[in-house]
């Protein structure tokens, strides 16, 4: 495969483990840079960057301004970051940077050729440009994580807790698919789409309706609304997932055609 | 972290909880980790939804109190509680009947069985008194202002992380009560009120009650 991608090391040190990574990232068919934790370093990189690989050391004081500009580089640029580290480094990277943006810690001591082939497999699985963005809108926060946990090792997810906050959302910012709970109190999850429906900048984002068993018939009501279809509550977590996959597979080849 | 693959549940590898049908929540959750996490998070709400759902009967807000019992049917299976979740059901198709006075006769022993289910959470909803350390005003302040502003930026992992860091200190007096219903509020999701609690704590450690302006980003 033509991996045209560079990762981007960012370590203050650069012994041996260091460079052996790099060797074994070049290797492994990537470009591979290895920079200092400052800023200016790392916004001159001028490449595809396929992930940035933080390389925790002692004093983690120094690295606050060059992870809040990791960090809006990976949510604008979907840019996964990878993390290796002790567990109090990796802890105070944890509070730097959001969870989602994290695709995976190593903690140290590490294997070279494993970390490697994690990252790989990451990238050549997922892409950067693949991480589609899935809105949830349910006004349970236990529904809100379960879902979460579920999808977000392969998807970005982002929460909210009602149709006034989706919307506030949406106002911003564009997901690839929104899944909404229909039942919901003040607004509920019709009178959430509906909006969604009416106005232009929005409009045509597809939104999977989250019902339980008894809404149905409600829902087939509203098909007309144009939601992508319906998930019930009561499925199990691998069949949400599966259907979740399925309804980008079959848009990827819409898209084809 | 990548997450394993939902694999079919070892019932000899998990723990036992009095009340709950644990391999079914660890089955619903996909994971004991997730699952355990949700433990904590029922937990944290028992109160606050007792007293919503209480408040909604004695205001004849039965639509509100139908959305209510219908989300905590659907949570108490999740945690395994499938007695509990029959009788939420229970209550949530008297609430679809618009029926006030057989809610008002079913839903205090629902409540009593709910409540009871904080014994057995406890420990997964709660943290040490004895390993907390003191913080001053300015670190729960900045640690107030990031939640605030993960949660106004979507970012829930941000929250979660200030949270964790927020309950490894104990709360001064003056925030104490708003700490529990912070800690309620961040387990539910509730966004908006995440960000009013954390503007409302911060005035207080200010030390008075006039409304101060946003701290600026570091």
């Amino acid at each position: 495969m033509n991996k045209e991608y560079t990762i981007v090391i960012v370590s203050e040190i650069q012994g041996y483990m260091i460079m052996s990574l790099k060797e074994k990232l070049i290797e492994a068919g990537y470009d591979a840079v290895v920079v200092r934790p400052d800023v200016a370093e790392i916004s001159k990189v001028d490449a595809r960057i396929g992930s940035y690989l933080i390389y925790g050391y002692e004093s983690l004081s120094d690295l606050q301004q060059a992870l809040i500009y990791m960090k809006d580089q990976s949510a604008e640029k979907d840019i996964p970051i990878f993390v290796v580290g002790s567990h109090e480094e990796i802890d105070v990277i944890k509070g730097l940077v959001p969870g989602h943006l994290i695709r995976q810690y190593f903690e140290r001591p590490i294997n070279i050729p494993e970390l490697v082939e994690a990252v790989d497999n990451y990238i050549e699985k997922f892409g950067i440009n693949n991480r589609k963005k899935i809105l949830v809108v349910d006004d349970s926060g236990a529904m809100l994580r379960n879902v979460k946990g579920w999808l977000e090792d392969r998807y970005q997810v982002i929460l909210a807790n009602s149709g006034a906050m989706a919307i506030k959302y949406l106002a911003t910012n564009r997901p690839d698919l929104v899944l909404l709970d229909y039942e919901m109190p003040v607004v509920d999850g019709r009178q959430v789409l509906e909006m969604i429906r009416t106005e232009t900048e929005f409009a045509d984002v597809p939104v999977i309706f989250l019902t339980s068993k008894d809404d149905r018939e409600s829902v087939m009501q509203v098909m007309a609304l144009k939601p992508e279809g319906y998930l019930l509550k009561t499925m199990e977590p691998e069949r949400i997932i599966a259907e979740v996959d399925a309804f980008f597979e079959r848009q990827k080849m819409q898209l084809l055609q | 972290m990548i997450a394993e693959e939902v694999t079919e549940v070892d019932e000899q590898s998990l723990p036992v909880i009095d009340g709950l049908h644990v391999a079914e929540g660890v089955r619903y959750s996909g994971g004991l980790e997730l699952y355990t996490s949700l433990l904590g998070d029922y937990y944290k709400l028992i109160d606050a939804k007792t007293t919503k759902i209480r408040q909604c009967l004695a205001d004849h807000m039965i639509r509100d109190l139908t959305i209510e019992v219908h989300a905590l049917k659907n949570t108490s299976r999740m945690i395994g509680a499938l007695e509990l979740s029959e009788r939420f059901k229970e209550l949530e198709l008297l609430g679809n009947a618009q029926d006030q006075k057989r809610l008002e006769e079913k839903t205090p022993e629902v409540l009593k069985l709910y409540q009871s289910y904080k014994k057995v959470l406890k420990p997964y909803g709660t943290v040490d008194e004895a390993s907390l350390r003191t913080g001053d005003a300015a670190t729960l302040k900045e640690l107030l202002t990031r939640m605030q502003d993960a949660m106004d930026g979507f970012d829930l992992d941000g929250v979660d992380a200030a949270m964790a860091e927020l309950e490894t200190y104990r709360m001064p007096e003056c925030i104490r009560d708003l700490m529990e219903q912070l800690r309620a509020c961040v387990a539910d999701v509730a966004m908006e009120e995440v960000i009013r609690l954390c503007g409302e704590m911060k005035e207080r450690l200010q030390g008075d009650h006039s409304a101060i302006p946003r701290e600026a980003e570091p």
